[in-house]
Formats: C-alpha cells, structure tokens, sequence
C-alpha cells in the first residue's frame, strides 16, 4: 500500500510548510528583536533623560548653595565681625545675633539648607541656629569645610558628608564652603563662610526615582567616591561592585552610556563641579513587557504558519489534481475504456502529459482497431480460400466426369477418381488444425491433381520434388491447390500440348521453399517480381485473386516476412511460383 | 490525506508547546516571604536598618515581604507562637520565612514544623541550635565578641575589671558574643571578668545593672555592652555616675546615643554590624533556595570596630549614619 504522506501532494504540501515554517521564524525572530531593540533604544532614552534630570537637580541645588555664599560674601556686617580682633565683646555679640538673625532668615525660606555657618579665623562663630550648642572652635576649624576653603580661592563642595557643626547632631549634608575676605582691602581670608545641603533633598528625589526592579540611581563624587547609594553598605562590604573606571570616563558635562560585562547598563551625566549622576538599569528590565513582546511575535508567527499551511495543502492539491484526475482516467483505460480523453487545459508538464496520453490511447485504440480488423480479413480469406478449394462447379465437373466415364465403361478410372475426390473431400473437411505436415498437404495436392488428370484426359503430368527433410513442415491447409488450379487453368489447359506441373519443396535454413511450376502458356507479357506486390487490386494480375489469396492467409499466419516471394512468367514458357513459408517441425516450432 | 492533517496537527501542537514554555514564568507568582525580626520597635537603628534592606532587596528580587514580629526582643513565647500560627494553615503559609530566633533552643521546634509544612526558612542574625534552616546570615558574633574584648584588654593594660552586659539568656547572638568577648578578654592574663548579666535588650535594666556595678565594684575598670540598648544604658549609668572617660565602654551597634556617646568619649568603641547586608543578603538567599538554586549554609556578614579617631572617615560614617536615621539627636534607645 502506498504511504500516504509519500505523495506528491503531501511531499509538496509539507515542503512548503517547512519553508514558510523556518521563514517565519527568521522574520518573526528577526522582527522581534528588531522591536525590543527599539524599545530597549527606548528605554535607555528615558533613562538618560530621567539622569539628565537628576544631574540637573542636584546641579540647580548646590548652584543654590553657591549663590547665597555669593550673596553673603559681600555682606557688610558679616565682613565687619570677621575683621573684629575681639568677636566676643559686646560689640561682637550684637553683631552675630544680627547675622544669625539675616542666617536664620535665609535658612528658614529653604528646605534645602540645612545649616550656614559663618566660623572666623578671629574665633567667631555665628550660625542660624542659637549660639552654645557649636562644638569646640578647635575642633570645627580641623574640618575639611574650614581648611580646604580657607587654602582654596573658590568654592569647596564636600561629597556628602555627616555634619558636625552642633554637639550631638548628626546630619547628611554635602558642605558648600568658602573663605570670606574681612574689611579692607586685606588680601588674607578673614574666615570661612559655610552652607550645608540638606542631604535629604537628594537622598529622597534619589528614592523617588523608578527604573525598574532592579535599577537604581547612584551619586560619585569628582574624586570616584561614592556620595548616595542605595546599597553602600553592600559596596562597603565588597558584595556589591560598581565598575566606577566606567564612570569616570564620562567628562565633566558629558555623558556616557555604557553596557557592562554583567548585562548592567550604565547611564552617567556629568555635572560642571564633577559629580556624576549614574543610571543602572538591568538589560532585562529594558524591555519592560519583554515577555508579552515575545508571545505577540510568536502569537503572529503561528497565524502566519497556519495560514501558510492551510495554502500549501490547498496549492498542493491544485498542483496535483490534474495528475490525479490523470489517474483516474488510466484506471479507466485499465478497465478497457479506451474511448476517453482527458481534459486538461493547461500548457504545463502536466498539460503535456495529458496530451501525450491521449494521444497514446489513441494510438492503442488505432492498433487494437486494426487486429480486429486483420482477424476479421483472416477470417475471410480463410473462408474464401475453402470455398475456393472446391467450389460447388468443381464438385459438379467431376461427378459429370464420373458419370460418363462410368457410363462408358471405364470402371478403373471411376475408381481411381472416384478415390481421389473421396481423399480430396476428406482432406478439406477433414478435422484438425489450420497446419498439417507437408506430406499430407502434398497427397491432397496429388489427389485434386489426380482428378483435373483425368477431366483433362491427361493434357498434363506432374512431378513431385519434395527433399525428405521438408516433408514434416507444417503448412496451411489447402496452400498449394490454388496454385496448381492457377496452373492447370491459366497455364496447362491453353496450351495446345501436353503440360507438366512441377511442385518441388526443401529447406532453406529455417524457411520452408515451396514451388509450383507449369509450363503453360503464361501470362500474356513477361512478369517477374520479386514478392508480391502489396497494395495492388486482387484482379491486377492474371490469376491474381488465387495468389492474392493464398499470399494473404501466409502473411496473416506467419507475419511479413512470409507469403509469395517469387512470381515468374513468360508468355508460351511457363509460370513459377515460389512460397515461403517458416520451417516448422511437427509441433509448429521454427527449427 | 489523514496522516497529512496529522502531521500538520502535530506541528501546530509543537508551536502551541513551545509558546505555553515561553509563557511559563510570565505570571508566575511573587513569592510570599515573611521577615520576623527578633523586635519590631523603630527606635533601634539596627532593625531599622535590616528592614530597608530586607524592602529593597524584596523590589529587586521580585519577592513580596511582609514583616511581622514582638515588640520586645525577650518575648520568646510570643515569637513562638507568631511562628507557630504562620504555617498553622498550610494553604495561607508563606514560601519563606526569614526568622531572627530570640532563642536559640526553644525556637528549634517550632522552626523545623515550619520548614516540615514547606517553607523555606532563613534565619538572620541569630541563628538556631539545630541546623534547620536552609541558609544562615549573620555576624560572626563570637568574632565582633572578640574584637570588643581584644580591644577592651588594649585599652585597659594588665590589670583591670571588666564587666560584660549581655543581652537575653539562651539567644545564639548572646552567647556567641559572651564568648568572644570572654575570649578576647582573657588574652591578657590580669583581666578579671564580671558577669555575663542580661539586660533582656532593656536600656533601662542594664542601666540599673551598671549603675550597681559602678556601686558595688569601684574597681570597676570597663564595660561590655553587648547590643545597642544594653551599651545605652550602660553609657548612661556610667556618665550619671559622673565616671565617663574613667570606666571604659565598648557598645554593639550603633543608635544615635551611641553615636554621641563615642563622639563625646563616654565610650571608647563600636562593634558596628551590617544590618543592611543581613537583611538584602537574607531576601536574596531565600528568593534563591525558593528558586531552586543551591544557598550557602552560613554567610558571615562581618562587623567593624570603630573608634572615635576614625568614626568620621567615609566608610564608618556611612556605616554608623545610615541615610535613614532620624537625623535630629532626638533619643532612640531601646525601651
């Protein structure tokens, strides 16, 4: 039984799928990823924006710091108490309540001031918070605020920083520091002028921020330390890293994206005193609906698989009907229909197929029309070969011949005659095949001549030349008497002479040679051909139908190599006729 | 034609196979985890600290945490019984329980009837007698025990008295820390010990034991505070006795009155943990083993000593100040 995924249609239907199938995939796969890179392109985006943001904050507050250390620099009082060799005369004690007063004034109106601090390098301290809660003058001028101000010409920003202005208070503050010029045109600092950040401010528009899960924004000082983390106790610690050689590349006011080797993405902005505002956000978390992203491409890739399946078994099918239909049409013919035609239209192999096809059951309709028509025709000459045998006239002729010979008394003649018709009868009624050996075709030949010898009171003779090894050659039935009545009628009973009728037979290899020779008057003009002349009109020729008849039934027995092969007459010489026939020994075998 | 439809069916199937395979994990669930801290008190920075850490590593490890535990740190009963009623319906227990055991023996059973009705347990901080859980973080306690009395015996020279204040009798992070306190101590031959006494984590009780020790023993040369209300109240018995700078103190943790305590010389160091490593190291171990990847048993958090001379470089102060302390000197010791 034929496995059906091995036809032509499922082999199509599948190849195709397999081709749509991976084609799919590639695109589906491909614009996928081309849409998560998109979107991650997106994300990152935001995420620079969110940083620039920050960078932008943390810019404007300490730009803020900055403008009312500005603003205080020129202050007059402030300059004045800075200049004082005794701060803490009375004089001094009324000028720092009013400067504490204008601190204090300034502080309230911002949340983001955590503290300003004026300390001199005379020893007075004034600050917006009452005065007896400051640490030790000693130790407040040790500080970093005060030392690097005061050896600095510009502003001092501290990374962030624990606050110890006040005992027992403990604040996150990033100091925002510088030293102040006293009365004069004194070219030495007078003192240092300090405003503390509220750390606070940044640590929560720090916690506010959302970048994913897993995300989270991180400050680095100018100097690579870390001034916010969320995780500083994990950095401190080692179990945390952060690549800070790839934040530092980032120039000041410049921006660097970065991919680390951990599948973190770095987001650093630079601000114009050297902090950096860092973004990290997961590769994972880029793409923040990854999963839904992947299940519509593949949602997408099947109903594309699906449609490109169901087309394939349709084309498929379209491509392999005609070959079906072709399929069932021979199953026709292989019942016997040879009347159909298949109806393809199309110009393709197909088309030519079902074209050559017709045209081969056409061919074979032609052929098996023409054996019947050859069996029919054999049938008829067969017929008409036995009628000709003995005709109902000849039959009358010789019971006359009879009848007078009995009536004058020629008894030995009735007898001899009498016997041979008796044989002659026996013979072409006689059962058994279509082929008897060549013996006993040749005593009915004797016979019929035996009869004809005595109607035509002995007008000819015969002679009989057969070699022995011809003699069990099959041959048809009644082949010769047509010949030797062509001879006696057309040749012998004209001639003013006594005739003689020579039939000789012998093998040639594997062809079985018969002759009939008379020498009669022949035919009216010279004829020799070689073979019989096919196609010619049964009467064309002299005794033509008798000939034509015996060549016929040969021909129709044994096939075209067979029949007359030689006819050959001269007009008052004689006639020969030479048959071919296979040589077959008593079984009907070539031998 | 039928093995045809069959063959393309089977094909469909297999994409229908591997997109459930995609899906799977998309809406897996958050897994549930409970932090029970030994106390849920937000005066003591330690647990505080802990808490945000324990928050944010949850965010980041996609788990969902809540909190749940005793106002006291002595209440072993009641942490007991908090366990206990967690994974009493097995259908409402949480996935992880990440336990800071106030004891170290009586919390052993009802641990292992939580880790029986499958959940995953952590402990933090102070561990467990029997090896139960799946993961411990904490201190190497005997260590920070260690270093406290090493620096202790530094201070004081050869001869000297010195007093240890413990915290709750029987707690794993108690007895590890007497230990290497005890420990570090007798690495100097004339040091003689007073105590452990247990404070049961009350500022006001260790304060009326220091303060009788300063009665009792005049010799007294330092204290040992071995958590942060214990050291609390021991700097505060010592600087009401008007004996600060004379009586040695070494503290646990660090508080704000701490914090003041070292700055002004009251005492002379810290043994500061890392709450905040314990409590991210703890989510992050249990979203792990809840995960199916293999844990490491014990993680030692470590502890840094601290002293007034370096209490303000970076490190320490972003160690001893973290940015979530209440930033006013308001008092936030124990009660």
């Amino acid at each position: 039984m034929r496995r059906p995924l091995e036809s032509i249609q499922s082999g199509i239907a599948i190849a195709f799928s397999v081709l749509i199938l991976c084609t799919t995939a590639v695109i589906g796969f491909n614009s996928y990823r081309l849409t998560r890179d998109a979107v991650s392109g997106t994300s990152l985006e935001y995420t620079r924006q969110l940083i620039d943001q920050v960078r932008y904050q943390v810019q404007s507050y300490l730009d803020n710091m900055e403008s009312v250390l500005v603003m205080f620099m020129h202050h007059e009082e402030l300059r004045k108490l800075a200049s004082m060799p005794e701060p803490n005369r009375p004089e001094g004690i009324g000028l720092r309540e009013r400067i504490g007063r204008t601190f204090r004034m300034v502080a309230g109106s911002r949340e983001d001031i955590a503290s300003i601090v004026f300390v001199g390098r005379n020893g007075a301290i004034v600050s917006d918070q009452p005065s007896g809660r400051f640490r030790p003058y000693r130790e407040l001028i040790e500080q970093d605020w005060y030392r690097k101000a005061l050896a600095s010409d510009g502003v001092v920003v501290s990374s962030s920083r624990i606050q110890r202005i006040y005992r027992r208070e403990y604040r996150w503050v990033v100091s925002v520091s510088r030293a102040i010029a006293g009365e004069g045109e004194a070219a030495e600092p007078a003192g240092v002028l300090l405003v503390d950040l509220n750390f606070r401010v940044i640590e929560s528009m720090l916690d506010q921020l959302d970048l994913g899960k897993q995300g989270y924004v991180f400050l680095v000082d100018a100097g690579g330390d870390l001034v916010y983390h969320p995780h500083q106790q994990l950095i401190h610690s080692r179990l945390k890293t952060e690549d800070f050689a790839a934040i530092m590349r980032a120039a000041d006011g410049g921006h660097v994206t970065d991919r680390l080797r951990d599948g973190k993405w770095y987001v650093v902005s630079s601000t114009t005193f050297g902090w950096k505002a860092v973004g990290v956000i997961h590769s994972g978390e880029l793409v923040a609906n990854e999963r839904q992203l992947q299940l519509t491409a593949a949602a997408w890739c099947l109903l594309l698989v699906i449609a490109a399946i169901l087309l394939s078994v349709a084309m498929a099918r379209r491509l392999t009907s005609p070959i079906k239909q072709l399929q069932t049409h021979m199953k026709e013919v292989e019942k016997g229909n040879f009347d159909i035609r298949v109806r393809i239209e199309s110009q393709n192999e197909i088309g030519r197929l079902a074209r050559a096809f017709n045209l081969m059951i056409a061919k074979i309709k032609e052929l098996m029309e023409q054996v019947v028509a050859e069996q029919e025709q054999k049938r008829t000459s067969e017929l008409k070969a036995l009628q000709s045998q003995i005709t109902p006239h000849f039959l009358y002729n010789t019971l006359d011949s009879i009848i007078w010979m009995a009536e004058v008394g020629k008894n030995a003649e009735v007898v001899r005659m009498t016997t041979a018709l008796s044989r002659l009868l026996r013979f072409t009624t006689g059962k058994g095949g279509e082929l008897v050996p060549l013996s006993e075709e040749l005593a009915h030949a004797e016979s019929y001549l035996t009869i004809q010898q005595i109607r035509y009171r002995n007008r000819f003779s015969w002679e009989l030349d057969v070699a022995p090894d011809a003699m069990d050659c099959k041959v048809q039935r009644v082949i010769l008497q047509p010949l030797l009545e062509n001879a006696i009628y057309h040749g012998i009973r004209e001639k003013p002479d006594p005739g003689m009728i020579r039939v000789s037979g012998r093998r040639e290899g594997g062809v079985l040679v018969l002759e009939v020779e008379d020498d009669g008057v022949g035919m009216d003009r010279p004829v020799k051909l070689d073979g019989w002349p096919e196609g010619a009109a049964d009467g064309a020729l002299p005794s033509g139908v008798g000939l034509a008849n015996v060549h016929r039934r040969i021909r129709l027995a044994f096939g075209a190599g067979y029949g007359i092969r030689l006819l050959e007459s001269e007009p008052d010489e004689g006639t020969r006729v030479v048959l071919h026939l296979p040589a077959l020994d008593g079984r009907g075998d070539p031998q | 034609m039928k093995k045809m439809w069959l063959f393309i069916g089977g094909m469909l199937a297999a994409i229908v196979v591997i997109l459930l395979r995609m899906s799977a994990g998309w809406e897996d669930e958050r897994p549930k985890v409970v932090f029970i801290p030994k106390t849920v008190d937000t005066g003591v920075a330690f647990w505080n600290v802990m808490r945000r850490a324990v928050l944010t590593a949850a965010r980041e490890y996609g788990v969902d945490v809540e909190i749940a535990g005793t106002e006291r740190e002595s209440d072993v009963e009641e942490q007991i019984r908090l366990l206990r009623s967690l994974v009493a319906d097995r259908s409402k227990a949480p996935d992880a329980i990440i336990l800071a055991a106030t004891d170290i023996d009586r919390l052993v059973e009802p641990a292992r009837e939580a880790v029986k009705a499958g959940v995953t347990l952590v402990t933090v901080d102070s561990g467990l007698r029997e090896d139960v859980s799946a993961s411990f973080i904490a201190t190497d306690n005997y260590e920070a025990g260690r270093k406290a009395g090493r620096k202790m015996g530094s201070l004081l020279g050869e001869e000297a008295t010195v007093a240890v204040v413990s915290v709750v009798k029987g707690s794993a992070t108690a007895i590890a820390r007497e230990r290497g306190t005890a420990d570090g101590l007798t690495e100097r031959p004339g040091i003689r010990i007073l105590g452990p006494y247990y404070s049961n984590a009350s500022e006001r009780q260790a304060y009326e034991i220091v303060a009788g020790l300063l009665k009792d023993h005049p010799e007294l040369d330092g204290v040992v505070g071995l958590n942060e209300p214990t050291a609390v109240g021991a700097g505060k018995a010592i600087r009401d006795a008007g004996r600060d700078g004379d009586v040695l103190l070494i503290g646990f943790d660090n508080s704000i009155d701490l914090i003041a305590m070292l700055d002004e010389g009251t005492a002379q160091a810290l043994i500061v943990q890392k709450p905040f490593n314990m409590g991210y190291l703890a989510v992050r171990t249990a979203a792990d083993a809840l995960r199916g990847r293999p844990v490491t048993p014990y993680i030692n958090t470590g502890s840094e000593l601290v002293t007034r001379d370096d209490m303000f470089t970076p490190e320490h102060e972003k160690l001893l100040f973290p940015f979530t302390e209440p930033r006013d000197g308001a008092d936030g010791g124990g009660r």
